[in-house]
C-alpha cells in the first residue's frame, strides 16, 4: 500500500516542497529512508517507530520504504519526523487514505510521541504558503513564529495522536488565529532605555545622528565609559522593523535554529555582539550546511564588535563584502548560500592597549610604538566604511550622581523616525534608503552646501588635515545632521557638528 | 660620494665593535687605519691581539675580505655614506671635547649643521599627549630662533623633538644606536628622509647593516649629551635612559634643563627628580634661548598670531573663556555653558578651525 504527505526541507533561506512517500511491502520487517537523507534524517526510523507505538498505534509489521522527493537534494533536520510518521499510519491502514498534498507537515516526534519545535519553521511555511499549500500542522512551540504570515491555517499540535485525531476528523485542533504585524510592535519593549545613560552627552549626540542615517559608529573610550551600554541603546531608537524586515530577520533567525519557542516575528532590531575570539566562519556564516553567520543574524539590526582591534584579522576584513553589499555567499563544498546582511556596524575599542591613553583619571602605560601597533590592527578600508568615529569619555562618579533627567529613548526615536522619512521620500528613485548608502555620484546631488558651509568645510580640509575620503564622509554626516534639524539644504552648523565626528582621524590614525 | 683607501679601512675597522677607548688606542698607535688594515693582513691580526679579544680580531678578518670590502663600499655609495676620523674638518668640535670621543664616526646629510648652536632634547618613548605637544612646540620654536636640535630617532619624545625642528628653520641632527642604513626603530625611515632633506645630519659610530643592540644605546647617548650646549630632559622614569644620558651630561659639565611635568603621573618623576637636584627650570623656548645668551632671531610670533585670528562669535567667547583657565572635557563644557550637544559639537568644531581651541585624546579640548 502506498501513501503520501508533505513535508519541507531548507535549502539556504528558502523551503522546499519535500514529497514523503511510504510503501508497505511484503517482507521481513524493516523502515528505510531514502532520497539524499543525512544522519538526522536517518534516525528519524528509530523516533518514527517508538513515537507510533507510543501513542497508541501499532507499527505495521511490513518492509516499509520512505522516500523523500525530489531524490537528487539533501534533506537535513528532523522535520520530517511527522510526515514520516502520519505516511506510515496511512500505508498501514491505521488512517484512512486521504489527499495531503495541500496540507504541509512539520515535526520532530519524541520518542512518546510528543511533537518538538523545529529550526526554519518560519522560512518553510512561508515558501509553502507562496506555493499555495493552505494549511500547516506544525508543533506548538513553533505556532507563535509564523502567526504573521496570512493566507495559510496554522494548526498547533502537541502530539503525534492528536494530529491523526484530527486528521481522521474525530477531534478537532482549533487553527490558530493569525495576528497583525502592528499588534506585535506594539507589544515590543526593547531592554535598554537611553534614559538610563547618564552624560554622555556628545556620544548620545552621535547615537542619534548614526541612526537618522544608518551610519556606522566608532567609539573609542577607556575601559567603562559607558561604550557597550550605548552601543545596547541603538536597536531602540532606530525606527521599528516594517512587516518584511521582520520576516527578513526572523527567517534567517529561525534557520540558525536561534528563535526560542514561542517567541514570535522579531519586531526589535536584532544586536548581535560577537565575542573577539569569533572566527571568519561564525561571523560570515559557515559549516557544512552553510549556516547563516554573525552577519547575518544582525540583518536589519546592529552588528557590535567590542574591542575591535582583538578581532583577528581576518574576520575584520572579511567584513568588508557584506559592508558593502548588505549580502553575503556562504560557500561549502556541499551547500551554496546567500543571506542578506545589511546591518549597522558599531564597534567598538580603547584608544591604547592598557585603555588609559589620554585619560585624565590614570596615566598610560603604553609606548607609542604599542599604541601605533594597537591602532593599525584597524585596517584602513575598514575605517573607511565606518562614517561616524567619536571618542566616549568616563562619566565621572559625581556626575553620575547629580543625575538630571535624561531623554527616553522613545523621544529620540521619533526624531530618527522622522529624519529616516525625509530620507525615504527623496531616494525613493535611487534604490537606497538612507545617507549612509549614498555614493559619490548621488551624495553630489543631493548634499548640497550653503557657500558659508562650503567655506567652512574648505577650512577644515586646510587647517585639520582632512583627506578627500573624510571630506565625503562628512558630507554624508552633514545631510543626516540637517535631516535631523528639518532641513533641505546643508548649512554651517550642521557642517561644523559633522566635522566633530571625524575627530578621531587626527588624533589616533594620522 | 668619493671615498679614499682610509675610509674604507676606517669603516671596516668598525666592525670589531670595539669600545670607542680601545678604538682610539688602536688608531693613536697604528696611525692610520689603512696601516692596522695593511699589518692585520700580513699578520692574520697577530698585530692587534694587545687591544681586542680573538673573538672580535676574527671577525675584523672576516670582514677584510675583498668582496666584503666591496659590499661594504657599494652600501656605503648608495646611502651616501660619509665616514670620518677625528682629524677630518667635519669632525663635530664637541667631541674633540670629550674624554671618550668616538674615534670613527659615520654620517648621512650635513655634519657642518652641527657647527651652529644645538640643543639636545631627551625623554620617553611613552611620552604623554601632553608632554608631546609641548616637545614639538620648544622644538619648533628653538628651531626658528636658529637652534639645531640633537636627539635620538625613537619613539615619542625625539620623534616629536626631531619634527618641532623640522617645523621651525633650522636642521635637526639624529644620533642612531645602529648602522646608519638601518630602520630602528621602524617608523623612523620617514623622518630620516625628511631630516636629511631639510639639511640636517645623522650620526652613529657604528657600520652599516649593523643592528641596534641594547649596548650600543648608553654609547649613544654619551653622544647626544655631549653635542647639545645643553640638555633638554621632556619626561621619563627616575630609572630610565633620558636620567642615564642626563648623566652623560652632567659628566660632561652641560647644562640640563628639565620640563616640570604633571607631578603626579609616573613618568614626569625623572624631571621633576633633576628639578629638585637644581636641573634648570624652563617653561618655554625663550627660557633656555635667555640663559644661552642667544638672541632669539625671530621674535615670538605667537601674540601677533593671535591677533590675526577672525572674530569669536559670543557662544565661541563664552566656551573660549572657559578653556583659558583649563582644558575641558565635553561633558563639562556642555554642562558649564548650557549648550546642547550638536550646538557644542559645531561650536568647538569652528573653533579648533579658527585656531583657538585644540582637541586632545580623551575628548578634552585645550585653548591652542
Amino acid at each position: 500500500m502506498l501513501a503520501r504527505t508533505l513535508g519541507y526541507g531548507l535549502n539556504g533561506v528558502h523551503g522546499f516542497a519535500v514529497k514523503v512517500e511510504v510503501y508497505a511491502a511484503n517482507g521481513i520487517p524493516a523502515l528505510e529512508i531514502i532520497g539524499l537523507p543525512d544522519a538526522s534524517v536517518k534516525e528519524s526510523r528509530d523516533r518514527v517507530s517508538a513515537a507510533i507505538v507510543n501513542s497508541g498505534f501499532a507499527m505495521p509489521i511490513a518492509r516499509l520504504t520512505v522516500n523523500l522527493a525530489p531524490a537528487d537534494m539533501k534533506k537535513a533536520g528532523p522535520a520530517f519526523d511527522l510526515p514520516i510518521a502520519v505516511s506510515v499510519l496511512m500505508a498501514s491502514r491505521q488512517l484512512e487514505s486521504m489527499d495531503l498534498s495541500k496540507t504541509l507537515l512539520l515535526g520532530e516526534l519524541s520518542l512518546d510521541g510528543s511533537l518538538q519545535p523545529v529550526r526554519g519553521a518560519l522560512p518553510m511555511v512561508i515558501s509553502a504558503s507562496e506555493e499555495g499549500i493552505q494549511e500547516v500542522i506544525l508543533p506548538e512551540g513553533n505556532a507563535a513564529e509564523v502567526a504573521c504570515i496570512q493566507g495559510i491555517r496554522v494548526y498547533p499540535a502537541r502530539n503525534l495522536a492528536q494530529v491523526i485525531a484530527h486528521l481522521k476528523g474525530s477531534e478537532h485542533i482549533p487553527a490558530q488565529v493569525q495576528r497583525s504585524y502592528d499588534e506585535i510592535l506594539s507589544e515590543t519593549r526593547c531592554m535598554v532605555d537611553l534614559a538610563q545613560v547618564q552624560g554622555q552627552l556628545g556620544a548620545r549626540r552621535a547615537l542619534e545622528v548614526a541612526a537618522a542615517g544608518g551610519h556606522n559608529m566608532l567609539m573609542i573610550g577607556v575601559p567603562g565609559s559607558g561604550k557597550t551600554m550605548l552601543a545596547r541603546c541603538l536597536p531602540g531608537i532606530l525606527p521599528p522593523l516594517t512587516f518584511e524586515e521582520a520576516l527578513e530577520t526572523t527567517r534567517i533567525h529561525s534557520i540558525a535554529g536561534k528563535v526560542a519557542a514561542g517567541q514570535g516575528l522579531m519586531a526589535t532590531r536584532p544586536f548581535c555582539a560577537p565575542h573577539h575570539s569569533a572566527s571568519v566562519a561564525s561571523l560570515i556564516g559557515g559549516g557544512t550546511n552553510a549556516r547563516p553567520g554573525e552577519v547575518s543574524m544582525a540583518h536589519n539590526g546592529v552588528l557590535f564588535l567590542d574591542e575591535l582591534p582583538e578581532f583577528s584579522r581576518n574576520a575584520l576584513e572579511a567584513l568588508r563584502q557584506p559592508l558593502e553589499d548588505g549580502i553575503v555567499s556562504v560557500t561549502r563544498v556541499q551547500n551554496q548560500a546567500q543571506y542578506q546582511s545589511s546591518f549597522m556596524l558599531v564597534a567598538s575599542m580603547n584608544p591604547c592597549p592598557c585603555g588609559y591613553y589620554g585619560s585624565k583619571q590614570r596615566a598610560c602605560r603604553c609606548s607609542q610604538h604599542e599604541i601605533r601597533r594597537y591602532l593599525d590592527r584597524v585596517s584602513g578600508p575598514l575605517l573607511d566604511r565606518i562614517d561616524i568615529q567619536i571618542e566616549v569619555d568616563a562619566v565621572p562618579v559625581k556626575e553620575i550622581n547629580q543625575s538630571r533627567p535624561a531623554e527616553s529613548s522613545a523621544q529620540v526615536a521619533e526624531r530618527v523616525r522622522k529624519a529616516r522619512e525625509v530620507q525615504q521620500a527623496r531616494y525613493r528613485q535611487d534604490g537606497i534608503h538612507c545617507n549612509a548608502q549614498l555614493d559619490a555620484k548621488l551624495s553630489k546631488r543631493y548634499c548640497e552646501l550653503t557657500p558659508e558651509a562650503t567655506q567652512v568645510l574648505h577650512m577644515a580640509v586646510d587647517r585639520m588635515g582632512m583627506s578627500m575620503r573624510a571630506y565625503g564622509r562628512v558630507l554624508k554626516v552633514a545631510r543626516t545632521i540637517a535631516d535631523l534639524a528639518g532641513e533641505e539644504r546643508i548649512a554651517t552648523p550642521h557642517v561644523a557638528e559633522a566635522i566633530q565626528y571625524r575627530e578621531l582621524d587626527g588624533k589616533y590614525w594620522r | 660620494m668619493r671615498y679614499t683607501r682610509e675610509d674604507g679601512c676606517r669603516a671596516w675597522l668598525t666592525y670589531a665593535q670595539a669600545r670607542p677607548d680601545i678604538l682610539c688606542s688602536i688608531l693613536d698607535s697604528f696611525g692610520t687605519a689603512e696601516k692596522v688594515y695593511d699589518q692585520m693582513m700580513k699578520d692574520r691580526g697577530k698585530c692587534l691581539r694587545p687591544y681586542l679579544p680573538q673573538a672580535q680580531i676574527d671577525l675584523l678578518r672576516e670582514r677584510a675580505a675583498p668582496d666584503a670590502m666591496h659590499d661594504m663600499m657599494v652600501v656605503m655609495q648608495r646611502e651616501q655614506m660619509g665616514v670620518m676620523g677625528m682629524d677630518d674638518i667635519h669632525y663635530p668640535e664637541a667631541f674633540r671635547q670629550m674624554n671618550d670621543p668616538p674615534a670613527i664616526l659615520f654620517y648621512q646629510g650635513d655634519p657642518d649643521c652641527l657647527m651652529g648652536k644645538c640643543i639636545s632634547i631627551i625623554g620617553t618613548r611613552k611620552a604623554s599627549p601632553n608632554t608631546i605637544e609641548a616637545t614639538r612646540k620648544i622644538a619648533r620654536e628653538l628651531s626658528n630662533s636658529g637652534v639645531t636640535i640633537i636627539s635620538g630617532l625613537a619613539v615619542g619624545i625625539d620623534s616629536a623633538a626631531h619634527q618641532g625642528c623640522l617645523e621651525g628653520s633650522s636642521p635637526t641632527a639624529g644620533l642612531m644606536a645602529c648602522g646608519l642604513d638601518v630602520d630602528y626603530p621602524i617608523e623612523s625611515g620617514p623622518l630620516k628622509k625628511e631630516i636629511i632633506k631639510q639639511g640636517g645630519v645623522l650620526l652613529s659610530e657604528y657600520p652599516p647593516g649593523c643592528p641596534a643592540l641594547s649596548w650600543h644605546f648608553q654609547f649613544r647617548n654619551r653622544l647626544i649629551a655631549a653635542l647639545g650646549k645643553a640638555v633638554v630632559m621632556m619626561e621619563g622614569r627616575i630609572r630610565s635612559g633620558s636620567m642615564l644620558t642626563v648623566q652623560h651630561a652632567l659628566d660632561q659639565g652641560k647644562d640640563v634643563y628639565a620640563y616640570p611635568g604633571n607631578i603626579g603621573s609616573e613618568w614626569a618623576e625623572g624631571a621633576h627628580q633633576l628639578l629638585r637636584e637644581g636641573a634648570l627650570y624652563f617653561t618655554s623656548a625663550q627660557d633656555i634661548l635667555e640663559d644661552m645668551h642667544w638672541e632669539s632671531e625671530a621674535p615670538a610670533p605667537t601674540p601677533k598670531e593671535k591677533e590675526s585670528l577672525p572674530p569669536m562669535n559670543d557662544k565661541q567667547r563664552q566656551i573660549y573663556a572657559l578653556l583659558c583657565h583649563q582644558e575641558m572635557s565635553f561633558d563639562e563644557l556642555a554642562a558649564s555653558t548650557g549648550f546642547d550637544a550638536p550646538t557644542l559639537s559645531g561650536e568647538l568644531t569652528m573653533l579648533t578651525i579658527l585656531g583657538y581651541v585644540k582637541a586632545l585624546p580623551g575628548k578634552t579640548f585645550q585653548k591652542a
